[in-house]
């Protein structure tokens, strides 16, 4: 572990998750001090003035490019050590909030991208598994399910 | 100029097809960002891309007097951040545009938001286009409150001890 340094992890895929997952933490960390935020998304031209890593884009169907995603996101991981995950999705943040379970992050974050406002994106119902905390833009998406899993809402960008 | 981005996923002409052939009618200038356009496909144009970097993609979103979009929600973010007008047609299910129909259901729910940006089909695009009926996406009250909600209790559960 990292000797007192609280480290967050922001994932999502490029386009509307990162504009809302950048829009938020940024946000947050103005709020906060003795937090290191590191970034991770799926554009390579992208600058920002935080450690931004790039991982390739995939989506869920495709096997090979998902186990290669998962080998990258361990050795974030493993070089991080941060204590906490939050992403907005999709694809890319699922295999990292499945990383970050099996290498046991302490918290990990899950929030469900506005654009889905009927029902929970396909991979935020499979990360429901992997996290600590599975938030939602939509109150009327709250859901408490089996073993006490629930999707909260948490307020949202608009 | 006319910027129309359509994200990367899948094709779009039912929205690419009618700007491109407005804006050649009407000799205005644009900006496409196309993704896997077929009608586009063999136009060799440079204000043409199928994808763009992000700082192309500000540029362009800044020097714009009107942004056509499907309804993806970075389009949507921006427009509101850089309070440039909008116009957005949902991509739908049935014509295949998307894996399902979550575009139909946002400019549902954010309505109140995107009042006089949406449009349904693209004749009713080229309508407002022609009438310069355009409407910038303003946040409301409930927007700014969903907003600040979000912020405390994620900076909450980011440093707290739970």
């Amino acid at each position: 572990m990292n000797k007192g340094k609280n480290v967050v992890l922001a994932v999502a895929s490029f386009g509307g998750h990162w504009k809302q997952l950048f829009h938020i933490v940024s946000a947050i960390q103005s709020n906060t001090d003795n937090v290191e935020f590191v970034y991770c998304t799926t554009d390579a031209s992208l600058m920002i003035e935080d450690k931004l890593y790039v991982i390739n884009d995939f989506s869920a169907d495709n096997k090979i490019k998902a186990l290669g995603a998962a080998l990258f996101s361990f050795k974030v991981l493993i070089k991080e050590r941060p204590n906490v995950i939050i992403t907005t999705g999709a694809a890319p943040g699922l295999i990292m909030i499945i990383s970050a379970y099996l290498l046991r992050v302490k918290k990990r974050i899950w929030l469900d991208s506005i654009a889905n406002s009927e029902s929970i994106s396909k991979s935020g119902k499979l990360a429901k598994y992997f996290t600590t905390h599975h938030f939602t833009q939509w109150k009327h998406l709250e859901h408490v399910g089996k073993n006490n899993r629930c999707t909260i809402y948490i307020g949202a960008i608009l | 100029m006319v910027f129309l981005t359509v994200g990367t996923q899948f094709s779009f002409d039912r929205l690419v097809a009618p700007v491109y052939d407005w804006c050649k009618r009407n000799n205005s200038e644009y900006i496409f960002q196309v993704g896997a356009s077929l009608y586009l496909k063999d136009v060799e144009d440079y204000r043409i891309v199928k994808n763009m970097s992000s700082e192309s993609y500000y540029n362009a979103f800044s020097k714009a007097r009107v942004v056509i979009s499907h309804a993806g929600m970075g389009t949507i973010l921006s427009a509101i951040e850089y309070e440039k007008p909008l116009l957005i047609m949902p991509r739908e299910f049935r014509y295949k545009e998307h894996r399902n129909d979550h575009q139909v259901d946002t400019i549902r729910h954010l309505s109140a938001l995107l009042e006089g940006c949406v449009v349904r089909d693209p004749n009713q695009l080229i309508e407002k286009l022609e009438l310069g009926n355009l409407s910038v996406p303003t946040k409301r009250k409930e927007n700014f409150k969903n907003e600040k909600l979000l912020i405390q209790n994620l900076t909450r559960v980011i440093t707290g001890d739970s």
